[in-house]
């Protein structure tokens, strides 16, 4: 999606911490990231399930995470590092 | 006649740089910087929103990413994300609905709406910002204009950008229309400018101070007669339209230039959808075709029976395909069907049966809707499935 930008496709499942159903930190590849803000929270739905993204931020790094409601799957879709 | 009398009490908001203020709101990191989002990121993709930093840039909606990059050549260059828009879209509009009965939006990122009686216009549109910042999103700006008709509110809204509030009104219209030239005026620009100086009217003031009989004659009849009734506040814009056709179109990069019928297959099923979803049968066809040398042919043609099918689209189209000196090295082909009838009055035919193929197209389309959008597709798709992305049409 992100093009000409230091963005990257990532598309991995990660594990992730919920506080009042945000996300206020994941662990992916064995190392814990802290989200210090989130730009926007958005759903869609692909056929009938319905998808929430989560567009933030941990620290430097801008991250995409989705959150399928029907496996109950959390994936990492996007990374940009400043 | 006067200038209407009543307080201006109709609205028009409309997201600034929409789609890439929403990236920006999405993404910190971008807040700030030249952002544009093209419908290719390619050197000839065209920019659909330009931030509004790019805008300072002199980076306009409708250039192509290279004449961008020329100007700043590190702008940063985004695909659009529909979900995203859509999204933010429906949250704004459930705010504003807070505040009228009937709220219409004109696009994506505009909206008209008469607020209820009693109610400060200046007061609430500055509440309906600060909520759209609170609820929404506080990178979010909105510009907002206020008047007697939607025209004027459109034009107001357009006074001040971004993050504007600007009001016309019996009390200031003159002032308002002193600073604007002709072609600020929506739906002014180089045609209708030249037929309005051609009667004598050079500047916004001589338009509204001009006679009905001099309107008429620069637009002809009733033209001139809505445009007299627009410029003195009068609402003469809230009519419904009535849809007439489904449509659908694609601009082919030029590695895609040679798939007519992947394109054409796509298309087909796309706007064979809307209409079964909307319950409709067809009667007729149009396409149009343009190629890389800028050559273009259409032909539209009225069926000898009614179709809802895709199938049956995609055959008629390669019909005309087959008819068009234009088969290949594409750069648009758009198709439009016409003669739109309520399906539920299905002809039966002797050669074919109807009502089958109506059960297999709903239970496709169950399947689609469920389990989401080209789930089932015809074989001529494959490896094709992906090319035709997820659009944000243009107005209503």
């Amino acid at each position: 999606m992100y093009s000409q930008t230091n963005t990257q496709s990532i598309n991995e499942s990660v594990s992730v911490n919920l506080l009042n159903n945000t996300p206020t930190s994941f662990v992916w590849r064995n190392r814990n990231y802290q989200i210090t803000k989130i730009g926007l929270h958005h759903n869609y739905f692909e056929g009938k399930t319905l998808i929430h993204v989560f567009s933030c931020l941990s620290d430097t790094l801008f991250i995409e995470l989705k959150f399928n409601t029907k496996n109950l799957l959390w994936n990492l879709t996007k990374i940009q590092e400043i | 006649m006067e200038f209407n009398q009543n307080t201006g009490n109709i609205i028009h908001l409309d997201i600034n740089s929409c789609f890439a203020t929403i990236e920006q709101q999405a993404n910190p990191l971008l807040r700030d910087k030249p952002v544009v989002v093209c419908a290719y990121t390619t050197n000839s993709g065209c920019i659909l929103a330009a931030s509004v930093t790019a805008k300072k840039l002199g980076i306009k909606t409708g250039m192509k990413v290279i004449d961008a990059k020329r100007i700043y050549p590190k702008v940063v260059v985004l695909e659009p994300d529909p979900p995203k828009y859509r999204f933010v879209h429906k949250k704004i509009f459930k705010i504003l609905e807070n505040y009228s009965l009937k709220v219409i939006p004109k696009s994506i990122d505009e909206f008209v709406f008469k607020i209820l009686d009693g109610f400060d216009p200046i007061l609430v549109s500055k509440e309906i910002k600060r909520r759209i910042k609170k609820e929404v999103g506080e990178y979010i700006t909105v510009s907002i204009g206020i008047s007697t008709n939607r025209y004027l509110a459109k034009v107001a809204s357009n006074l001040q950008k971004p993050d504007g509030l600007s009001l016309i009104n019996k009390d200031n219209f003159r002032e308002v229309f002193s600073r604007l030239k002709l072609t600020d005026l929506t739906g002014i620009k180089n045609g209708n400018s030249t037929r309005l100086n051609l009667v004598g009217i050079k500047t916004v003031l001589d338009f509204y101070n001009s006679p009905l009989n001099k309107l008429k004659l620069a637009f002809g009849g009733i033209g001139g007669y809505y445009w007299y009734l627009r410029l003195k506040g009068y609402e003469i814009d809230n009519y419904q339209s009535i849809r007439k056709t489904y449509s659908n179109s694609f601009a082919p990069p030029p590695n895609m230039a040679n798939d007519t019928f992947k394109i054409l297959s796509k298309l087909t099923q796309k706007t064979g959808l809307r209409i079964r979803k909307a319950g409709f049968k067809i009667s007729g066809v149009h396409l149009f075709l343009q190629n890389r040398d800028g050559f273009t042919w259409h032909m539209g043609r009225k069926l000898k029976k009614d179709i809802f099918d895709s199938n049956d689209l995609f055959l008629e189209f390669k019909k005309l395909v087959g008819m068009s000196p234009i088969k290949n090295n594409l750069r648009n082909i758009a198709i439009s069907t016409f003669g739109i009838k309520d399906k539920r009055m299905l002809q039966t035919e002797i050669f074919s049966d109807v009502v089958r193929k109506e059960i297999l197209n709903k239970s496709l389309d169950m399947i689609n809707t469920k389990f989401g959008e080209y789930t089932i597709y015809p074989a001529r798709m494959i490896n094709g499935n992906s090319m035709i992305k997820d659009r944000i049409a243009f107005g209503q």
